[in-house]
Parts: C-alpha cells; sequence; structure tokens
C-alpha cells in the first residue's frame, strides 16, 4: 500500500502541472458554491467536491466567504461573489 | 337555442387546453400511483444499499406537485448545482433570443469568432455537432479532458474563448459529438449581442422571473459570461417550472416565453446524428440541447419504459428533469452517482411497468 502510495506521488508530482491544477481549482470552485449557493455544511461539502484525488489542505473563510486549497505545491482560490453570481475560480 | 349552441361550439374550438400553472408555490395533489408502484420508485431511488444517492425527487402531474421526498439535510425547496441541465436552459434562452430578433440559427459563428470554420453555424453548437475537437470527460480521464481544461486550469477566464480556438476535426454539421464547450460558446455569442446590464439580466428578465422562479444562481467567468455548460443553480421545485412551462408550449399565463417553433426545434432530433453510421452513433438521441428518447434502429429505445416522446434535460452525476407529454408529467431528480450507477428507466419501470415497453 505505502509503495503504491509513493509511486501515486511521484507519478502526480512529475505530471503535468494540470492535474495539480484540476485537483486545487476544481475543490475550491466545488466546496465555494457548496457552502455558499448550496449552503450545505462543510462536512458534507468537503466530500461532494473532491473528485480525483483530495486535496492537501484547504481553508474556508467564511466571513469574506472565500476557499483557499493546496495540493503538491500547486495553490487555487475561489470566492463567492453574490447571490446571483455564486462562486467564482480566482486562480 | 341554436345561438346558444353556435356559441357554445364557438367557445370549445376557441378555448385552447392548458394547464393549471403554479403561482408562488406548487399547489398539490394525489399521485395516481398504487401504494406497490410508490414503494417500488423509493427502492429505485432512496435505498440505502444503492451505490447512488437521491437528494431530491419530486412528480409535477398536471399541473400539481403529486410527489417530492428529499433525503435528510435537501429540500426541493433549495437551490441544487444542475451541472449540464444548465445547457437545456441555456439553449432555451438562445431560443429566446432568437424569437427576440437578436440571432438567427443559422448565423455563422465566424462573424463572431473570425478564426471560426466559416460554416460553423449557431444550429451546428445547439445540436453538438460543431466537429471542433473535444474530450467531455471528468474524473475517470483527468489527463485527457477539455472540460477540466475549460472549467478549471487553462481556460477557465475565459472559457468561450478556449473553445473557439479548438481545432476542427470534422466539416460542421456532420458528426455528433457532446461538448460542454459548445454552450460557452453560444452563451458567449448572446453576450455579443447585447449590452453588458441587458446580458446580465436576460436569463432573470426573460425566463426565471416571468415563471416565477426565484432559486436562481448562476456563476460566470472572469469575461462575465454565463457558464452555460454546467453552472446554473435552481431547487427543484423551480427547475420544473421550466418543464412546465415547455409542457404548456411555451406559454406562461398570456405570455410566450419560448416560441412552440423553438420547441419543436429543440425536440427534433439533430440531423447530425441521424446522419452518423449505426457503429458511430451512440444508444441515445439528442435534439437542440435537449436529450430524447427516439427509436433508434438498431438498439431501440433508450430508456424502454417510456414512451418515445419522453425529453429530457440530464447532468452530470445523475441530475435529471424528464418530461413525458402525454401524462402531463414532469420528474426532477438531483442526486449523487459519481460512477453512473443510477438507470433511470427504473423510474419509469416502476411507475409504468410494461405500458411503453414494445415487444
Amino acid at each position: 500500500m505505502k509503495k503504491i502510495l509513493c509511486l501515486m506521488t511521484i507519478v502526480l508530482l512529475t505530471s503535468s502541472c494540470g492535474l495539480r491544477k484540476a485537483v486545487t481549482s476544481s475543490f475550491v470552485k466545488e466546496f465555494c458554491s457548496c457552502v455558499f449557493v448550496e449552503q450545505l455544511p462543510e462536512g458534507q461539502c468537503k466530500e461532494f467536491s473532491t473528485y480525483v484525488v483530495p486535496v492537501s489542505s484547504y481553508v474556508l473563510d467564511k466571513s469574506k466567504k472565500s476557499v483557499f486549497a493546496t495540493f503538491l505545491f500547486e495553490t487555487s482560490f475561489a470566492e463567492f461573489k453574490g447571490e446571483r453570481f455564486g462562486c467564482r475560480l480566482e486562480q | 337555442m341554436k345561438t346558444l349552441i353556435i356559441l357554445f361550439s364557438f367557445l370549445i374550438c376557441t378555448t385552447t387546453y392548458s394547464l393549471p400553472l403554479p403561482k408562488e408555490k406548487w399547489e398539490s395533489a394525489t399521485a395516481p400511483f398504487s401504494k406497490e408502484q410508490i414503494t417500488n420508485l423509493e427502492n429505485v431511488l432512496f435505498s440505502k444499499e444503492h451505490k447512488y444517492f437521491t437528494k431530491s425527487f419530486l412528480i409535477i402531474k398536471d399541473g400539481k406537485l403529486i410527489y417530492e421526498k428529499s433525503a435528510e439535510g435537501f429540500s426541493s425547496k433549495q437551490p441544487q448545482k444542475l451541472w449540464s441541465i444548465s445547457k437545456t436552459v441555456a439553449g432555451i434562452l438562445i431560443g429566446i433570443a432568437e424569437q427576440q430578433g437578436l440571432l438567427k440559427v443559422d448565423e455563422a459563428i465566424k462573424n463572431y469568432y473570425p478564426n471560426a470554420n466559416e460554416f460553423l453555424t449557431i444550429a451546428n453548437l445547439l445540436h453538438m455537432s460543431s466537429g471542433l475537437t473535444w474530450s467531455e470527460t471528468y474524473e475517470n480521464n483527468p489527463l485527457d479532458s477539455d472540460v477540466l481544461n475549460m472549467l478549471f486550469i487553462k481556460g477557465h477566464k475565459n472559457m468561450a474563448s478556449y473553445v473557439a480556438h479548438k481545432s476542427q476535426e470534422y466539416p460542421p454539421g456532420e458528426h455528433f459529438k457532446y461538448s460542454s464547450g459548445e454552450t460557452n460558446l453560444l452563451m458567449s455569442i448572446l453576450q455579443k449581442k447585447i449590452s453588458r446590464p441587458d446580458y446580465e439580466s436576460f436569463p432573470w428578465k426573460k425566463l426565471f422571473t416571468p415563471i416565477g422562479i426565484t432559486t436562481a444562481t448562476w456563476e460566470r467567468d472572469h469575461s462575465d459570461n454565463f457558464i452555460g455548460s454546467s453552472y446554473l443553480y435552481l431547487s427543484p421545485e423551480d427547475l420544473a417550472r421550466i418543464g412546465q412551462l415547455f409542457l404548456n408550449k411555451g406559454k406562461w399565463e398570456d405570455k410566450i416565453i419560448v416560441s412552440q417553433e423553438w420547441i419543436n426545434f429543440s425536440l427534433t432530433e439533430a440531423p447530425s446524428q441521424k446522419n452518423m453510421e449505426p457503429k458511430e452513433r451512440r444508444d441515445d438521441s439528442f435534439g437542440a440541447h435537449w436529450w430524447l428518447n427516439k427509436r433508434i434502429d438498431t438498439v431501440g429505445k433508450k430508456h424502454p419504459h417510456a414512451p418515445e416522446s419522453l425529453y429530457m434535460a440530464l447532468g452530470h452525476h445523475g441530475q435529471s428533469m424528464m418530461i413525458i407529454p402525454e401524462e402531463n408529467l414532469i420528474f426532477v431528480r438531483t442526486g449523487i452517482d459519481k460512477d453512473g450507477h443510477f438507470d433511470r428507466d427504473q423510474i419509469f419501470k416502476a411507475l409504468y411497468a410494461d405500458k411503453y415497453l414494445e415487444k
């Protein structure tokens, strides 16, 4: 199991940064919309917003209505823009 | 007496049948299904043994809410993620824009994106037949996914531009290939046609508000283009209003929201699909941003327990709105089904058994 995890990490690290970006970007966008548009609980949103692999860490700022996430040196950020606008992936 | 009969006949002839419309809330009525049918339906949708999860499910019949159930923590009155059901709503907006003379379906995309193939039209995009290179894969093949690239990586700031720069793989209009990119390109064409404030309010002013939708959120990219492919949020009860609008032939009270011609166009199979070789084509059929249940010679109907007239707005992870005109009936189902285990036909089987099954 450990070997598989190590191998997976190496593969992910050396693969295009596109995949790592997809992991963090899709997470922050979907997580932000889940919490601020659908208004579901954080725990549930974390589960719903994880697709390929989980992010290493994330920060949900409820006062600024934003989400940061990191995964293998890649960072993404999404922000809630308003009731009609929902969330937008910023970086 | 003769005058009365003539007057009576005149009234019958001129009164068109229309279904009751919901006001602020859907009026409720008793479901015309047996206890056994409902038990079968709930087993299909809500049994904990399944590898999928249903958030909310409702049925509207003859303009009334006859069944509604949501899993704990969800509600049919709360906005939920619709994924590609957004595409169908985006298609309706294009129809409204056409009706208002803002655009024409046979217009060339080249007028807006000079690098586009000269024969590529708005109709081709509505039929998912642009012929542009595209890979519509998600988490099962993330390394080769134009959708992920467009939504999250290279194209997220201007999704339509990402799509417009794809190379031409087939001549426009000849090959069906489902593509989230085509809807975002369509929305950007509408955006280029009208002023920024008009575009910003267009879905609300022309569609949502007139039919009583109050829960809409539609996310945009950095160019302020609505992400028509994926990111409309509506409550299931509000989504059903769009189904009711179609059952009502595009009219809401006295107002034509979307024309009967557009509805007919939307529910006619894309020419590109008809022309494809049997081995090349999918086992389902597509109109103009609506999924259909047309019988295909080689495989029959995609949903054998539903009538051929069934039409659907479908989204990733099992989101669906399914409309059966001859039953005056709308189903809305939202759910989580990452691995595609949910079989929509089981809903029709539970309620209609063999009624629509072809021998």
